[in-house]
């Protein structure tokens, strides 16, 4: 109970924005910050030495010479550039540094999502990080991830696995750390959950929701329900599951997809897909994903968009697992 | 070979007013294949308003944004597809236009407008709606739509859609009525196709309209069903009917949608009911 009052006690800082350095866990990585972030701050006596500072400073509006680009942001192997007009800017310096600029009369609070998301992400490619966009639990032992799209769920079936026995491990941005000989690891992470309202009512959460998103949007930072503390280290994976509306074409269930099949996912999948091509040597993505395939089991999980139906999700995917070991 | 000019087009139109049929015809145009195109493989991502899309060339998810944001992040996308696309991208749009949101930078537009009467009866299927409830959507400026697969656009009514479309002097637009797709559907593509900077010869037009026929359109859904259809929908590819508001509206419903639109309507050769007649 005591790491829920901390949970709490971060949920309500945000929007306190600069501040003296905070430590935090973001996908396996020690994080210090000048910015209160929306996440419980690592106090682990030892914890690791800072991989990544974030702080707020000046930021450019162009970089002279880049890769690769899309419509508003701009990279090259040292920088990532990110521009949202009317938000702020954001730079990404050789996977340790990370810069933020608000625009005028924006406040700090309202760019945390950003920061924490695709900027933090940019870091970790930088790095070398393969990462999805994914949320993930963990039971006995092993991890299981759930991929898709904003809006597809994945937040909200994490939080009824958990308030069913797992254990919260990262939501939306999952890191996954694998050599070409060894089981895949997905990496401890100490990201908060984001709801919308209705999920958290179906899943009984009122009592645990923190600040907004950001302020003009109706979701919300949710403290997951177990309160678990962060993970000393990274879980072993045991499956990934692509969530997806059932239709006709697609009944509800559960189905192992092909090997040609899931590594098309898994790339559509890539957290941030350009960042992630722009930070890989040509065909070095297809390659780590096919080694993640040989130890990996990726499969498709069609359901009906019905939260009064959600604990049948939870049924059906901790049955798949017993069936899984 | 068939060929159209690099660049991002426009195709719009208030919905159901032919969109999916033109997106088929130039399909089937520009594969130059030995039988018709798979319906189903005119994919979602290849629309500007595809949640995924947007995420994937933004790196910022579409409900982290209000709607002000959007619009400014929607204009720097469609800019840079514009820009960058190396092959005509004829891309499907129900948006009403506005500069401020689709940009400046695509090559032209292609608008096809239909009858409101027959297209409030196709919407009414569509969308699972009465009639009356139809009409009403139709005759709002502010209405809009968004599914789980596409982020929000405003749609607006009827009148107002063609007018942004077509008085608007940003894009070069070709407006295609539906009718006279109907009628004549190989000399309508050979206009869009004309003033679109494309090659394409007559065998290869007819070829196109051949395979893009109702019928074929209609055999394909039978056996495969099409991504596009709503669950409540018995069929998408129903009667393509011109003329059937004739038998289907009432008089209190024809009023209102000639009351809304009867300006536009005459401009692009709909004359009132009551004309019809006499």
């Amino acid at each position: 109970m005591q790491n829920q009052g901390k949970w709490r006690q971060t949920l309500d800082m945000i929007g306190a924005s600069s501040t003296p350095a905070h430590r935090y866990h973001m996908s396996g990585l020690s994080v210090r910050s000048g910015i209160v972030l929306p996440m419980q701050t690592d106090h682990r006596p030892d914890a690791a030495p800072v991989d990544v500072t974030i702080e707020l400073g000046d930021v450019p509006d162009r970089l002279n010479e880049f890769t690769h680009r899309g419509a508003n942001w701009w990279s090259n192997a040292d920088h990532c550039l990110l521009i949202l007009p009317g938000i702020g800017r954001f730079l990404a310096s050789g996977g340790r540094q990370l810069t933020v600029m608000p625009d005028p009369g924006i406040a700090v609070d309202d760019l945390v999502v950003f920061i924490t998301g695709t900027v933090m992400s940019a870091v970790l490619y930088q790095r070398g990080a393969f990462l999805l966009h994914a949320s993930a639990v963990v039971h006995d032992g092993r991890a299981y991830v759930f991929c898709g799209s904003s809006g597809a769920g994945k937040s909200t079936l994490s939080a009824a696995l958990v308030r069913a026995g797992c254990e919260f491990l990262s939501d939306d941005l999952c890191s996954i750390r694998h050599s070409a000989d060894a089981p895949p690891l997905v990496e401890a992470d100490g990201r908060t959950l984001r709801l919308y309202d209705d999920s958290i009512r179906t899943l009984g959460l009122a009592d645990a929701v923190g600040a907004r998103v950001r302020q003009q949007i109706e979701k919300f930072y949710v403290e997951p329900p177990s309160g678990s503390g962060l993970r000393a280290g990274s879980v072993p994976l045991g499956a990934i599951y692509m969530l997806g509306d059932a239709n006709p074409t697609h009944p509800e269930g559960l189905t192992r997809l092909p090997p040609l099949d899931a590594a098309q996912a898994l790339l559509r999948e890539s957290y941030r897909r350009r960042l992630a091509l722009a930070y890989s040597a040509k065909g070095a993505l297809a390659a780590r994903t096919a080694t993640l395939l040989k130890y990996t089991g990726v499969f498709a999980c069609h359901r009906r968009r019905d939260l009064s139906r959600l604990d049948e999700g939870v049924d059906l995917l901790m049955s798949h697992w017993k069936g899984l070991s | 070979m068939a060929s159209l000019p690099p660049g991002l087009v426009w195709l719009a139109s208030y919905p159901k007013s032919g969109n999916t049929w033109m997106r088929v015809l130039l399909a089937n145009l520009l594969a130059n294949g030995d039988r018709p195109q798979n319906i189903n493989a005119l994919p979602e991502e290849e629309h500007l308003i595809s949640r995924w899309r947007f995420a994937d060339e933004t790196l910022i998810e579409p409900d982290l944004l209000s709607q002000k944001e959007m619009a400014s992040l929607r204009r720097a996308q469609a800019d840079y597809v514009a820009a960058t696309v190396t092959k005509a991208f004829v891309c499907k749009t129900h948006e009403r236009f506005g500069e401020e949101v689709l940009g400046r930078s695509a090559r032209c537009a292609i608008y096809l407008v239909r009858d409101p009467r027959d297209t409030a009866i196709s919407m009414s299927h569509h969308m699972g709606v009465s009639l009356d409830e139809t009409i009403t959507r139709m005759t709002d400026p502010a209405a809009h739509t968004g599914t789980p697969l596409q982020i929000r656009t405003r749609i607006g009514d009827w009148a107002g859609h063609v007018g942004a479309w077509t008085d608007q002097d940003v894009l070069p637009v070709l407006t295609v009525r539906y009718e006279d797709l109907r009628t004549d559907t190989a000399a309508s593509l050979s206009r869009v196709v004309a003033f679109l900077g494309g090659e394409a010869t007559e065998a290869q037009i007819q070829r196109a309209v051949g395979y893009s026929g109702l019928e074929e359109l209609q055999r394909q859904e039978e056996a495969r069903g099409f991504r596009e259809r709503l669950a409540h929908q018995k069929r998408f590819f129903r009667s393509g009917l011109v003329g059937e508001w004739r038998d289907v509206l009432t008089e209190s419903q024809l009023s209102v949608v000639e009351q809304h639109g009867l300006k536009v309507m005459k401009r692009w050769g709909y004359s009132r009911a009551l004309d019809d007649q006499g």
